[in-house]
């Protein structure tokens, strides 16, 4: 899981040139930065908002949202349903578009991107974990991992290579044949880990990833999570469950669409800070 | 993501959902098979029938007498009149008359008993000239034909065909023996070869007598100068329809009529072939027709199980885009799905219908011609049906945006 991996990719430069770490001439948010001008903000969300249109009604899912997450921070978004989660993690995951404000993710702008431009971001730049696991059921477990290699246009024998290598980060080296019905809920999960890890990006986005898992495993993917934060990883997990949400090392709450700095006990006087 | 993942891929889905694909492939299967054999049996009867056509002869043309009319007002069909003579025949044989004509045989006929011993065989006897052989395009497996001597003195001798040899003889040789015809007895000098019966008359059961015999002392009608055909062979193909124009006006002249008028007709073998061809191609058509709307059925087959697949797989096809699967490449993997049931369809269907083709003439006596175009064609037409049925469930997974996708949950 290290850079040299994505060494064949040199040639898109449309995506990767944007991505060193450059001077940004206008910090969006000096406050944020903390005298780190060098390093690039992986997530930049400024006035974000999502509308959608139920008939003649529109409902505001996001009503101007600013977030600003740093390269290796280890942030939990926490809210209850119907907050605009979903929907922020929608947006994050380059999943979908804002219909207004403006989303820099690695320092590329992808609020303006087309689909097939977007589909490019995420298959490099993120790593999903889903609630559901979202494995093919057809496929064994390496196959199940290599897939955005597939999607990334690596060559065959690479992939296994590093599918493999991810499976064994997650603890998975003797399970790389099974299929996902011959693995327990917490094993699948690291599978979808692993399929997160493949690609070395530059975010791991976490869709409620212990909500289908017993305390057990809950634990131990908890865990793995930890340890991929002290690797260096950036990881956004969004939770409703507040003990999940405390392992993370930052807490942002979402509530009708608005978000806050820390827990919900904090949101009144931490959403003047973060506005 | 390349083609030949593509292909993997799609491969992986239609072995993934094994029973529905292999259902979905039968539908197109059977529809390939039924064009195929449908357009080989129809192929098969056209070409009996050309060949049951050329068995008469080669560069034919066939004349016919006109209709008559009896004082009553009743008209007999086609022939039935006697209209054509020895005379006739006689003039289209002079190169000055018709030079494009080679050869012309005048035939008249009379169904006969014929008897040998204690054993009666009914056969028809043909009065003819020695170019009959020629232009009927037959061969003597024993004995030899008449010829112009047997014909100048009316010699009392007969060459038969082979069914009547079998009738009359027996598993005995029948060249020398004697065989009574109308009370005069005849001597069989030969046996005309085997061509096997068409449908319309057995060409292996008849009695072939010199002209001149069968006029003296055969003929039950009137007039003994008239025949009842006269075959005509041009010298070759390129003459054939010259040789039609001189007979035809020849016979226009010698009778004084106009062509409006005229008491007799004059066929080409190949105005029978393409009469008898085009009614064997209407039915082929008609049947393909048919086998086609089978095959149509598959395609629609095919489409509903992408739609099927598209709906049921939208997980799948969310998680995929999530997972860096552009548009393109979804839209891709369905078309190529399609593609491969259609293709594999069409292969299946075609060994079906080349062994149906192996198999089917056993069963029901009548030939199948399959041809490799025909084969090429079915199999082209099921990759298209493949393509065809795939585009509008490809665009609608490849429109399906990741978040609705995922978003069971």
């Amino acid at each position: 899981m290290t850079a040299h991996l994505w060494a064949h990719e040199a040639g898109s430069a449309d995506l990767s040139g944007t991505t060193d770490e450059a001077e940004n001439p206008f910090p969006l948010d000096p406050a944020e930065g903390e005298g780190d001008g060098e390093a690039q903000p992986i997530i930049l969300l400024e006035d974000v908002s999502k509308t959608y249109a139920t008939g003649s009604l529109e409902v505001a899912a996001l009503d101007e949202v600013t977030l600003t997450i740093e390269q290796g921070e280890y942030v939990a978004i926490m809210g209850p349903s119907g907050s605009g989660k979903s929907t922020l993690m929608h947006i994050l995951g380059c999943l979908d578009v804002p219909s207004a404000g403006r989303y820099e993710l690695a320092g590329v702008a992808v609020s303006e991107m087309d689909e097939a431009e977007l589909a490019e971001v995420r298959n490099r730049r993120i790593g999903f974990v889903f609630q559901q696991f979202n494995l093919l059921p057809a496929l064994n477990a390496w196959r199940n991992v290599e897939l955005p290699l597939v999607y990334g246009g690596v060559p065959r024998a690479e992939r296994r290579q590093r599918a493999e290598e991810a499976l064994t980060r997650v603890g998975l080296a003797d399970r790389f044949d099974h299929r996902p019905g011959e693995l327990s809920g917490g094993q699948q999960q690291r599978v979808s880990v692993a399929r997160a890890l493949v690609t070395d990006p530059d975010l791991i986005l976490a869709d409620e990833p212990t909500g289908a898992l017993d305390s057990v495993s809950t634990a131990d993917l908890l865990t793995l999570f930890d340890e991929l934060h002290d690797q260096g990883r950036t990881i956004v997990l969004i939770t409703h469950e507040r003990e999940v949400a405390e392992r993370a090392h930052r807490v942002v709450t979402i509530r009708d669409g608005h978000l806050a700095e820390g827990h919900d006990a904090a949101l009144t006087q931490a959403a003047g800070a973060l506005r | 993501m390349n083609w030949s993942e593509t292909v993997r891929t799609a491969y992986e889905a239609i072995r993934t959902r094994r029973l529905r694909s292999g259902l979905t492939v039968l539908g197109i299967l059977i529809g390939i098979a039924a064009v195929m054999l449908t357009v080989g049996l129809g192929q098969g009867a056209q070409a009996k029938v050309a060949a049951q056509i050329n068995q008469l002869g080669s560069n034919l043309l066939i004349v016919s007498p006109g209709s008559t009319t009896s004082s009553t007002g009743v008209r007999g069909g086609r022939g039935s009149a006697t209209t054509l003579t020895s005379d006739d025949a006689a003039m289209l044989a002079d190169k000055r008359v018709a030079p494009d004509v080679a050869a012309v045989a005048p035939v008249s006929t009379s169904s006969q008993s014929l008897t040998v011993g204690t054993t009666n065989w009914t056969t028809s006897v043909v009065g003819t000239t020695p170019d009959w052989l020629s232009v009927r395009a037959r061969t003597m497996s024993s004995g030899r034909f008449i010829t112009q001597g047997d014909l100048d003195s009316g010699t009392l001798v007969t060459i038969i065909g082979a069914t009547t040899a079998t009738q009359l003889y027996g598993g005995r040789d029948p060249v020398g023996q004697s065989v009574t015809i109308n009370n005069q007895t005849f001597t069989v000098i030969g046996v005309l070869a085997s061509v096997g019966s068409s449908t319309t008359s057995d060409e292996d059961d008849q009695a072939i007598v010199p002209r001149t015999t069968f006029a003296t002392r055969v003929s039950t009608t009137a007039n003994s100068r008239s025949v009842s055909t006269i075959y005509l062979q041009a010298a070759d193909q390129n003459s054939l329809s010259a040789a039609y124009q001189e007979a035809d006006a020849a016979l226009l002249t010698s009778h004084g009529v106009t062509a409006t008028a005229a008491d007799f007709t004059v066929n080409s073998q190949q105005s029978l072939v393409a009469t008898a061809t085009s009614t064997a191609q209407t039915l082929t058509v008609l049947l393909a027709g048919i086998a086609g709307i089978s095959l149509l059925v598959g395609g629609i087959g095919v489409m509903n199980i992408m739609l099927v697949s598209v709906t049921e797989r939208i997980r799948e096809i969310g998680l995929r885009k999530a997972l860096g699967a552009t548009p393109r490449v979804i839209q891709r993997q369905f078309l190529v799905e399609a593609s491969l049931l259609g293709l594999v369809g069409g292969l299946l269907g075609i060994g079906l219908g080349l062994l149906g083709g192996a198999l089917l003439p056993r069963f029901l006596d009548q030939p199948v011609t399959i041809s490799p175009i025909a084969a090429v064609g079915a199999l082209a037409v099921a990759l298209v049906i493949g393509v065809a049925a795939g585009v509008y469930p490809a665009n609608r997974a490849a429109r399906l945006a990741p978040i609705d996708a995922l978003r069971n949950e």
